[in-house]
């Protein structure tokens, strides 16, 4: 959410570009559309900040050039020093790794040119309240990225398994299919007493109150198969 | 002319999954089959090119089915349906595979613009959770990459085997029984197994030859009960960790 910020009153802008004609033509339709104030115009990163510092203004709409690399320390400049403020890159064939590492590093939209006024003016209105805008071409390569870093922590938590003993994930596997202590003793030729004891070492290990949480715990984690639905 | 775009409907309702497939099918460019029983139910001849997950009803099951999906067509790209607007478990979903979202209340030409759209490599997504999948990624990341594993000696053909047994839960005396060796002989090479990897616990080393490759991961989580079963037999505590 947006903290302080101007309620009703209009979003200060400052938009760094080297080309000045197309900035200065960006600056007036902007400025035209009502919602935006443009309270700077620049043509590289030590004069966005000065003006950030000056103007304490809202969000910072960057064009993108030929290389992306000065954005990024840009970017977690304003990080870091500008916390309120948004950046939001304008660019038009970035590749998908330069346009998530910015992402990454905190800015909070990459738009591209071929897009109409009033989208970009929505856009900027969203960043403005904490939002991520992208192309639906970016968000589909985050969704992408997003899928890879869960399936490597899903491996991770996979193994973890290892933290119950082969006895006890047996057990678990039992628990799971709905038997009760009795039936699992008898299935694995113990004492009721031992299956109770192993079940408790189960919530102590896992840190679960139930033999319910447990299942839960172990299904979250891949370690079993949920069988209840089949 | 183009091919059309295969579509399988996962659902617990099946009713759901029957009168989607129906009323997608009936569109041009696009086949849909209806899966009620899940990925593993299906039989099919081609890789699906979309899964529709119905994600309104058990979360937890749902998110179950998108990892199974994805383990079972990894080329497939899944789309969580029936969700909510305000709905952060659409970021679940995102990790556990969904390439796009529909929400509830959608309709049926809205997903199959979604379809479509995810077919060609777009996901469309409101700013609001577009920030949350960031946040998502931006922690992950900082979860992993995992520490370059330590250099540690190679272990024998007969310790890898060793080491295979134990991790699939025997004690010494299974493994000694299995391979026709004495107990005293197993629990020497176990002790140059926890040596080598420079570890004390027996559940330290499988940990870290599974991270070092040096076993096999388990496809699917813990072995499967089938293999467990060999332990009923043995009457005493097992605890080979």
């Amino acid at each position: 959410m947006v903290d302080g910020g101007n309620a009703g009153g209009k979003l200060k802008l400052i938009i760094l570009d080297h080309h000045q004609l197309f900035r200065d033509c960006l600056a007036s339709a902007l400025a035209e559309q009502g919602r935006f104030e443009i309270v700077g115009k620049v043509s590289s990163s030590p004069e966005a900040l000065d003006r950030l510092a000056q103007t304490g203004a809202d969000l910072l709409l960057v064009a993108l050039s030929a290389t992306v690399d000065g954005v990024r320390d840009l970017i977690e400049g304003v990080e870091e020093r500008f916390p309120r403020a948004r950046v939001v890159l304008l660019g038009h064939d970035e590749t998908e790794d330069e346009v998530l590492t910015c992402l990454e590093a905190g800015a909070s939209g990459y738009l591209v040119r071929n897009q109409s006024l009033s989208e970009l003016c929505s856009a900027l209105e969203a960043v403005a309240q904490g939002d991520t805008v992208c192309t639906p071409g970016m968000a589909h390569s985050l969704f992408a990225r997003l899928a890879r870093l869960g399936r490597e922590r899903r491996r991770r938590d996979r193994l973890d398994y290892l933290t119950l003993t082969a006895r006890e994930l047996e057990i678990l596997h039992l628990v799971g299919d709905g038997l009760n202590n009795q039936e699992i003793a008898s299935r694995l030729f113990l004492s009721v007493h031992t299956v109770k004891n192993h079940v408790h070492k189960i919530l102590e290990t896992l840190g679960v109150h139930s033999r319910w949480d447990a299942v839960r715990y172990a299904v979250e984690h891949g370690w079993i198969r949920d069988r209840r639905q089949r | 002319m183009q091919p059309s775009i295969a579509v399988v409907i996962v659902s617990a309702d099946r009713i759901f999954c029957e009168v989607v497939a129906a009323s997608l099918s009936r569109r041009e460019g696009l086949e849909a089959i209806a899966a009620p029983g899940g990925a593993g139910g299906l039989d099919l001849q081609s890789v699906p090119g979309i899964v529709l997950i119905d994600a309104s009803f058990d979360r937890q099951s749902s998110l179950s089915q998108t990892w199974e999906v994805r383990t079972r067509w990894p080329d497939a790209k899944i789309i969580a349906v029936g969700l909510d607007e305000e709905d952060e478990q659409i970021v679940d979903f995102a990790e556990a595979g969904a390439l796009g979202y529909v929400l509830k209340g959608a309709t049926l030409d809205e997903m199959i613009e979604t379809i479509q759209r995810v077919h060609q490599g777009e996901t469309l997504c409101s700013p609001r959770i577009l920030a949350a999948v960031v946040a998502r990624i931006t922690s992950l990341a900082r979860l992993g990459p995992e520490p370059p594993p330590r250099e540690v000696e190679p272990l024998t053909a007969r310790e890898r085997e060793i080491l295979a047994l134990v991790a699939a839960g025997l004690g010494n005396k299974e493994v000694g029984r299995r391979l026709r060796i004495t107990v005293q002989t197993v629990k020497n090479h176990v002790h140059r197994i926890l040596e080598k990897l420079q570890c004390h616990r027996r559940r330290e080393a499988v940990r870290l030859a599974y991270d070092l490759g040096l076993l096999t991961e388990p496809q699917e989580g813990p072995p499967p009960l089938g293999e467990l079963e060999f332990v009923k037999k043995n009457k005493g505590e097992l605890d080979p960790f």
